[in-house]
């Protein structure tokens, strides 16, 4: 083993009298778990992947404004627990958190608490094993599992999000752990890939960072047997999203099973005919939005001040005032149809859809992974 | 048990974030007070409280609004260079 491809990280030595485990946890390395020694031979092996150079900087990643190298991506990949075939990948991913629009000091900052879900599509699932079919979401899958591990190391370890310093959630989630899985393209061969509906080709490899705040929550329904009543139903679910009375602002995931894919296919529906018909049902007219003694809702204050980073409101006049009719007007639940993304995953059996918390003004980014060297 | 030592690499960005020293309290109050929204909810009635009382308890001074674009992202440059150039003091209604 050579250890030519190793930049210029700094070694840390371990004393052999001293508990290695103990040490990394001491040092405030690791996300609460054990994590993988990063040696040189380990992160030798993982920067063997990539053609890119150790040294080569993916980005300034905020708080701390560190500079993101290929080796510190590596160092953590090995920490995460990665293979050596999956560093292509987390370099695609990290390369996504890093893109200023991500926008990942609001992410961690935010008492919401923000985490990136990552979604794959193309050849790689298959070549290095991401699952996308059974328990999708769950644990059990190395590739999944480790894969949002390791971005989820580089935002603690490079950015410096620390729950406690910078980093502010309020009550947290699992997905601050890892959340990565694949979406089974080619068991909804009707629908078009999500990496395909953003501008990619059907043959690359693409990994997508979203960040979110929540979930999944589990839809349930075994007895709709048309498009228009399953879609219907996925729309009365996310109708109560972050609070039933409140305009979503952030992206929406939704992660439909095969069987809940059969159903919507054999009506003909695509992607966007179930978007519609999530927006149809989950929207309201004002009057049923707005907050009251009894319970809140969409605040009386912001009829009047609208926060200009969201989508206007269809209830003003050009002149900023309320229109005489606004209380009549529908508020969809989301701005625009391109707030949902729509993925297949999961088992062969059940019928079930799953649904993500979106984070408030978070943009999610795509980024082509790398082939194999 | 083994009897060598571990060489690891470090992980981190090996280097401690700037830490930023609190600027000195002045002891008056006096100039330009910054009222910075950062579009949160009901920022404003926090703010347009603070701005009145300010007026009844500080008469002397003004105040100035500035607004964020966006909650979920820092403030941008323009926005800071603004209150640097036109303020002595500024007030951040984070409301959370």
């Amino acid at each position: 083993m050579t250890s030519q491809r190793i930049g210029r990280a700094r070694q840390l030595t371990i004393s052999a009298s001293d508990d290695v485990d103990e040490f990394l946890f001491d040092q405030g390395l690791t996300d609460g778990l054990p994590v993988v020694p990063p040696t040189p031979a380990r992160v030798e092996r993982m920067l063997a992947q990539t053609r890119r150079d150790p040294l080569e900087e993916i980005g300034i990643l905020p708080p701390n404004l560190a500079p993101l190298t290929v080796e510190k991506t590596a160092i953590n990949a090995v920490m995460a627990g990665c293979k050596a075939e999956y560093f292509p990948t987390v370099l695609a991913g990290v390369e996504a958190i890093a893109d200023d629009s991500y926008g990942l000091h609001g992410s961690g900052a935010t008492t919401m608490g923000g985490a990136p879900v990552l979604i794959v599509n193309g050849p790689v699932r298959e070549r290095i094993g991401i699952n996308s079919a059974q328990n999708a979401l769950g644990q059990g899958n190395r590739a999944n599992a480790t894969i949002g591990r390791a971005v989820r190391l580089v935002i603690r370890n490079v950015a410096g999000h620390r729950p406690g310093g910078t980093e502010r959630a309020t009550i947290g989630w699992p997905g601050k752990f890892t959340l990565c899985f694949g979406e089974w393209e080619e068991r909804a061969p009707t629908w078009t890939p999500m990496h395909v509906e953003r501008g990619f080709a059907a043959g690359d490899s693409v990994i997508t960072a979203m960040t979110q705040s929540g979930g999944p929550t589990q839809l349930i329904d075994e007895t709709s047997r048309t498009a228009k009543a399953l879609a219907g139903s996925i729309g009365l679910k996310v109708a109560g999203q972050q609070h039933p009375r409140i305009p979503s602002m952030g992206e929406l995931i939704v992660v439909i099973s095969p069987e809940h894919y059969d159903t919507l296919a054999a009506d003909g529906w695509t992607k966007d005919d179930v978007r519609r018909r999530i927006q149809q049902v989950a929207a309201r007219p004002l009057r049923d939005l707005l907050e009251s003694d009894q319970m809140g809702g969409f605040p009386k204050s912001a009829l009047d001040s609208w926060p200009p980073f969201l989508p206007p409101l269809p209830i003003h006049n050009p002149d900023g005032s309320l229109r005489d009719d606004a209380m009549d007007v529908i508020m969809p639940k989301f701005g625009n149809d391109s707030m949902i993304t729509i993925v297949v995953a999961g088992g062969g059996a059940g019928k079930f859809t799953s649904i993500l918390d979106p984070l408030a003004g978070q943009v999610s980014v795509s980024k082509k992974i790398e082939d194999p060297v | 048990m083994t009897t060598e030592n571990l060489v690891i690499l470090d992980p981190t960005d090996e280097r401690e974030p700037v830490r930023r020293e609190l600027t000195q309290r002045p002891e008056t109050i006096s100039g330009t007070i910054a009222l910075l929204d950062i579009s949160k909810p009901r920022g404003d009635v926090f703010l347009n409280r603070l701005e009145s009382l300010i007026a009844e308890r500080l008469p002397g001074v003004a105040t100035k609004r500035y607004m964020k674009p966006t909650v979920a992202r820092p403030a941008p440059e323009d926005v800071k260079q603004a209150i640097r150039q036109e303020a002595d003091f500024v007030i951040e209604a984070l409301a959370d």
